[in-house]
């Protein structure tokens, strides 16, 4: 049966076509049957299309092209709603299965980390070596000539009270220097100037050891010192850098700096910097002064200077020390020294 | 050290400024101020009261009930003190006061009846040690008046920390000075005159001195007719004050003294004086003396003692003996006042364990001018707190008077080092404001002049100033240079770069090796450690340490601590035990740290030797427990993994791995590895005797120790790069079965030898025991990458290789192959 593609046919399978269309709904297999229905090859318009052939030849053009603009529109519709179905049936099984996101990841390994005192030696080096400072290091053992002889420190001198020194014991039958436990980073002061010479730059962060066990001394603990020599270096230029440094540790803030005294140095000073808890204002941490004792410097010693062979008239230079420790218990809070070297996870995790 | 500063400013009445004021000058110039007392405030609403009545408490024979007017009320108090009269005016501390000693007043019942507020004591108050008795006030102080104003009790007392560098300022003369030259005064004098009366104190009493090496001076008195007893109430207050033990009026004369002028003294009974005389001379061996702490002593021939004609009474500069000291019987006194040799005091000090205010003095050094004022002070003081008469002339044996330097300073030298600009003129003044003497450039004999001309000429702009008697640690242009910058103050010193601060960074810093293993490992899972480097005999036996090589300390701590570590495995194990008694649900660990070892080498250098290590240890899980996790724990080839990964960061290659014994170490896997010959590292896991040993239980603790100087002195270049290859591999897989005691590095080795060089890679990716293997044997499995770089090989070529390799595996290794 072949009927000709007239308006009121074409009309007719349009509307049915759409009636067709919206029962189908997002039925894909309906939606698919409605294809091969009217586009199929024995389709309906597919029939009509063929027709036009068969039509008197004045009037094949126009018939021909009101079929084809009904079968393009129609074929859009069509296309336009399989789309959207199958787009929704893939958004569907895309969704299917979630997962719980709020159970923990899979870690691959456990969690580790870096001792607060590694971090803040880390972090200070790091500031040093912007500086200009290159890292320098020595022997836990000394001998007491590097950790106090060349350092100024007489013999039999109450300056050596200062620092309660454990003594090492010389293996049987040998003869040697006495030795200590280094009760300062100082001594690489020494070490660095003999093998280098002036000028110098370095710092040396290390272990340093007293002959003290409190609440507030560990028999072990760490300091940091520094050392610039070279020709014209004043006090000036030793607060110029412990300024750079303590705000880039600290933050901007107020420093000052008072005297004090070291053997190794002349003139010596302590230097303070604004309390990093209170900004000044006064608290328990900084005991009301606004200001926290952060480190140790000064000129170094002409005598200091001789020992190492160094030209103390052309020569001039700083030092400082500061103990690590307690920058690292200010920088997290930590309330007990002891917690530092008791390798308890509890606490190392924390940090 | 404690100092009134009520007591500096009858030294330095000129001194006006304030406590707080004063507290930071102290503070700029170089005393830090550890604290700050005020009386006043401590004292604060303590008043004047008045006893209106007293009658006997009903219930209780030593109490009594006072009624004390407070200037508006009247307030029932119960007081046990003996001398509490009607009409007195007392000191009176009301109900809701918490007085200096600690206590807090409530209103409450005594024996009955209900009590309000307390008459106090000197000593509850805290303004000195006299607790027999309430204190008595002026008849005169009107009741309601703060107690403080009415006694004279408003004083500010510092804590000073003196740096041993400044044994001058241990007095309050001594702080007077620094206070004058930082406030721009005068500088204080001393006035010390003693009123002679009688006979020639020569004709009394003799002094020697037998080693004028040690005893540079001795001075001595000689006061006749004293009576010892209590010391008055302002003495007792002020030695209260600056925390002294009031003792007798005697001795706290000296103690005024001392305090005052920083000068030790020490009175001798004079009738205890064998011989009535004095002789300063070392001990002999096993001399014995009495001490005034009450201990006795053993000497030795090194310690200097005072003696008389027959026995020590004195340890020198330390301490005086029980022998001779001043008692309640005491008339005649000998008083001394001497220098000694500050080394030769502090060793005996320091060899007898004694600390005393005179040694502390002694061996920072004292005043030399200081000796005969000292001396005539106290004798004067003595007299007026315990009457008696000075007799005539002071004893004084003495060497010649050590020689002060002249100091030079060029104000452009000091302008430079402090980084301000000195003139002269500043210069001259911040100097003699602290006791320095501007003199004459010194005149050098001619042979020096010339040698050292141009020395001399760098010092044409110089100033030379004495250096005075009690100043000891002015020796040097800088010392001097810190004077001038310590007065003037430190505020205005500039904060400047040096020059060329930041130019010097032009290459990324040298390796640190600390700093990447740290960091890698902590990545990998691990928490670093930091332990006290100290280890006990114990800890070296259970690991089958060097003992003989170990290094020990002579002071140690305790027995645990006595020996430095030589290896980081006893703290790891330590560190274990610890977190294992923390948590003891949680096994699972993993912990390094880097650390030095100390041994001792054969034979013994000038110092130990050190070596930095990395200590690592696991335990419990392989991955942290999760809801889908498995709960697989580690084994030694996770540990290896751990030091392969080390390795391969510091590039190290050509490493070997063997079978290593090790007392720590299981057996069963005890390893160590190396390169060239050079032990990098030793790991494995933990022997279970010595898991026993420090109490570990639970899953098997696997432990490593590598020597980080020596991988890090194997560390590699950096790689080159080689092209990507353009062309495919040939891949073959070989399965066999081989007896278990053969190693898969000999079957890599067989395989390498054997195959043709095109061979790129052997990779072994199974092993097997069990079902379908026969006992004693293992199943392996292999996979071989073949590759040329400018062809593509042929399968005759690779089928050729294989053979080779099937063949060295059978015949070497006695492996029966299954596929290939």
């Amino acid at each position: 049966m072949t009927e000709a593609p007239t308006q009121e046919v074409l009309q007719t399978v349009e509307t049915q076509f759409r009636a067709e269309l919206t029962e189908a709904g997002r039925d894909v297999d309906a939606l698919q049957q409605l294809r091969s229905a009217f586009f199929g090859p024995k389709g309906r318009l597919t029939q009509l299309l063929k027709s036009v052939g068969k039509l008197p030849p004045e009037q094949r053009r126009e018939a021909g092209q009101k079929t084809n603009q009904v079968k393009q529109s129609l074929q859009t519709a069509l296309d336009e709603v399989l789309e959207a179905t199958q787009a929704e049936a893939r958004e569907k099984e895309l969704r299917r299965n979630r997962e719980d996101l709020t159970l923990p990841g899979r870690a691959a390994t456990h969690a580790g980390g870096l001792h607060p005192v590694t971090r803040v030696i880390h972090e200070m080096t790091d500031i040093f070596h912007r500086i200009g400072f290159e890292v320098a290091g020595g022997p836990e053992v000394e001998t007491d000539w590097y950790n106090f002889g060349a350092l100024n420190f007489p013999d039999d001198h109450p300056a050596r009270d200062m620092q309660d020194t454990f003594f090492v014991r010389p293996p049987d039958g040998a003869s040697i220097e006495k030795l200590v436990l280094r009760t300062h980073t100082s001594p690489v002061q020494i070490r660095a100037m003999e093998a280098q010479g002036a000028p110098i730059r370095i710092v040396a962060p290390g272990r340093v050891y007293r002959c003290d066990s409190d609440p507030t001394h560990s028999p072990m603990f760490h300091q940091i010192e520094g050392l610039w020599v070279d020709e014209g270096i004043s006090l000036a230029h030793l607060r110029g850098v412990l300024t750079s440094f303590l705000n880039a540790m600290f933050g901007e803030r107020g420093v000052r700096i008072r005297p004090s005294f070291f053997p190794f140095v002349e003139p010596g000073v302590e230097v303070d910097v604004e309390c990093v808890f209170c900004d000044g204002a006064g608290c328990n941490v900084c005991k009301e002064t606004g200001w926290m004792e952060i480190l140790g410097a000064g000129m170094v010693h002409p005598n200091v200077l001789a020992a190492c062979k160094i030209d103390a008239e052309k020569y001039t230079g700083f030092a400082f020390g500061l103990g690590i420790d307690r920058v690292a218990m200010l920088r997290w809070a930590i309330d007990d020294l002891a917690h530092l070297f008791r390798s308890d996870v509890r606490f190392l995790k924390q940090i | 050290m404690k100092v009134s500063l009520a007591w500096i400013r009858e030294i330095l009445v000129d001194l006006k400024a304030t406590p707080a004021t004063i507290a930071k000058r102290l503070d700029g110039i170089g005393f830090e101020v550890e604290a700050i007392e005020s009386q006043e405030s401590t004292l604060d609403g303590v008043i004047v009261g008045e006893v209106r009545a007293l009658i006997p408490h009903p219930d209780a024979d030593k109490l009594r009930i006072a009624t004390v007017f407070d200037g508006e009320a009247e307030h029932t108090v119960v007081c046990g003190a003996p001398n509490v009269k009607e009409g007195q005016k007392i000191a009176f501390a009301p109900a809701g006061l918490t007085i200096p000693n600690g206590m807090t007043l409530e209103r409450r019942k005594i024996r009955g009846v209900e009590s309000s507020g307390m008459i106090c004591s000197e000593a509850e108050l805290d303004i000195s040690d006299e607790s027999d008795g309430i204190l008595v006030t002026k008849p005169r102080a009107k009741p309601g008046k703060a107690l403080s104003r009415v006694e004279d009790l408003r004083d500010t007392v510092y804590e000073l920390g003196v740096t041993p560098n400044r044994p001058d300022v241990l007095s309050h003369h001594g702080i007077a000075r620094e206070l004058a030259a930082a406030f721009g005064l005068a500088q204080p004098k001393v006035s010390a005159r003693a009123r002679e009366a009688g006979a020639l104190a020569s004709t009394l009493a003799k002094i020697e001195i037998k080693d004028k090496n040690r005893c540079r001076k001795y001075a001595g008195r000689v006061i006749m007719g004293v009576k010892v007893g209590p010391s008055p109430l302002w003495v007792k207050r002020r030695l209260h004050r600056i925390g002294v033990r009031s003792i007798s009026n005697v001795v706290d004369a000296t103690n005024l003294v001392l305090m005052e002028l920083g000068h030790p003294l020490h009175a001798f009974d004079l009738d205890k004086l064998d011989g009535k005389k004095i002789v300063v001379r070392t001990a002999k061996a096993g001399e014995k003396i009495q001490l005034l702490d009450e201990t006795e002593r053993t000497l030795v021939e090194e310690d200097l003692v005072i003696a008389d004609a027959s026995k020590p009474v004195a340890l020198a500069g330390v301490m005086g003996g029980a022998n001779s000291e001043v008692t309640d019987g005491t008339t005649d006194i000998l008083l001394e006042s001497a220098w000694f040799d500050p080394k030769s005091v502090r060793r005996t000090a320091r060899r007898h364990a004694l600390h005393t205010e005179a040694s502390h003095r002694f061996e920072r050094g004292v005043d030399w001018e200081m000796v005969e004022t000292a001396l005539d002070r106290c004798a004067q003081m003595i007299v007026e707190l315990a009457g008696g008469q000075v007799r005539r002339g002071r004893l004084v044996e003495e060497k010649s008077a050590p020689k002060q330097p002249v100091v030079p300073i060029r104000a452009a030298r000091a302008s430079m080092l402090i980084g301000r600009e000195f003139d002269k003129a500043e210069v001259k003044k911040s100097l003699t404001s602290l006791g320095l003497r501007p003199v004459k450039r010194p005149s050098t004999t001619k042979k020096k002049a010339t040698k050292k001309k141009s020395k001399a000429d760098r010092y044409a702009d110089a100033m030379y100033f004495a250096v005075p008697s009690w100043r000891l640690d002015l020796n040097l242009e800088e010392d001097l240079i810190e004077e001038v910058g310590r007065i003037k103050g430190y505020d205005n010193v500039p904060a400047l770069m040096p020059p060329g601060a930041s130019a010097v960074i032009t290459a990324a810093p040298p390796p640190d090796d600390e700093r990447e293993v740290r960091t890698l490992l902590a990545h990998r899972g691990f928490f670093e450690c930091i332990s006290l480097a100290f280890d006990a005999e114990k800890d070296f036996t259970n690991l089958g340490l060097d003992l003989d090589r170990a290094v020990e300390l002579e002071n140690p701590l305790g027995e645990q601590t006595r020996l430095m570590r030589q290896s980081l495995v006893p703290a790891m194990l330590r560190a274990a035990r610890l977190n294992q008694d923390n948590l003891p649900s949680v096994t699972d660990l993993a912990l390094f740290e880097v650390g030095r070892t100390f041994v001792w080498g054969t034979p013994p250098g000038d110092l130990p030797v050190e070596t930095t290590r990395v200590g690592i240890l696991r335990r419990g899980r392989r991955v942290p427990q999760g809801w889908s996790t498995g709960d697989a724990t580690v084994d030694t080839f996770d540990l290896k993994a751990t030091i392969e990964s080390v390795l391969s960061a510091f590039r190290v290659d050509q490493t070997t791995w063997h079978r290593h014994e090790a007392t720590w170490l299981h057996p069963r896997s005890g390893s160590r590895v190396e390169r060239e010959g050079r032990t990098l590292g030793r790991f494995g896991e933990l022997h279970p005797d010595v898991a026993a040993a420090y109490g570990l239980d639970g899953p098997s603790v696997f432990v490593a120790e590598l020597d980080l100087d020596a991988i890090a002195q194997a560390r590699g270049g950096l790689p080159r790069f080689v092209p990507l290859p353009r062309l495919p591999p040939a891949q073959r897989d070989l399965s066999f079965f081989l007896a278990d005691e053969v190693t898969a590095g000999d079957v890599v080795r067989v395989i390498r030898g054997a195959a043709a060089e095109t061979l790129e890679d052997v990779s072994l990716f199974d092993v097997y025991k069990g079902k379908g293997v026969p006992d004693g044997k293992k199943s392996l499995a292999v996979s071989l990458t073949y590759r040329a770089p400018d062809r593509t090989l042929t399968d005759d070529e690779v089928r050729a290789s294989q053979t080779a390799v099937i063949d060295a595996l059978t015949k070497e290794l006695g492996a029966d192959v299954r596929t290939g």
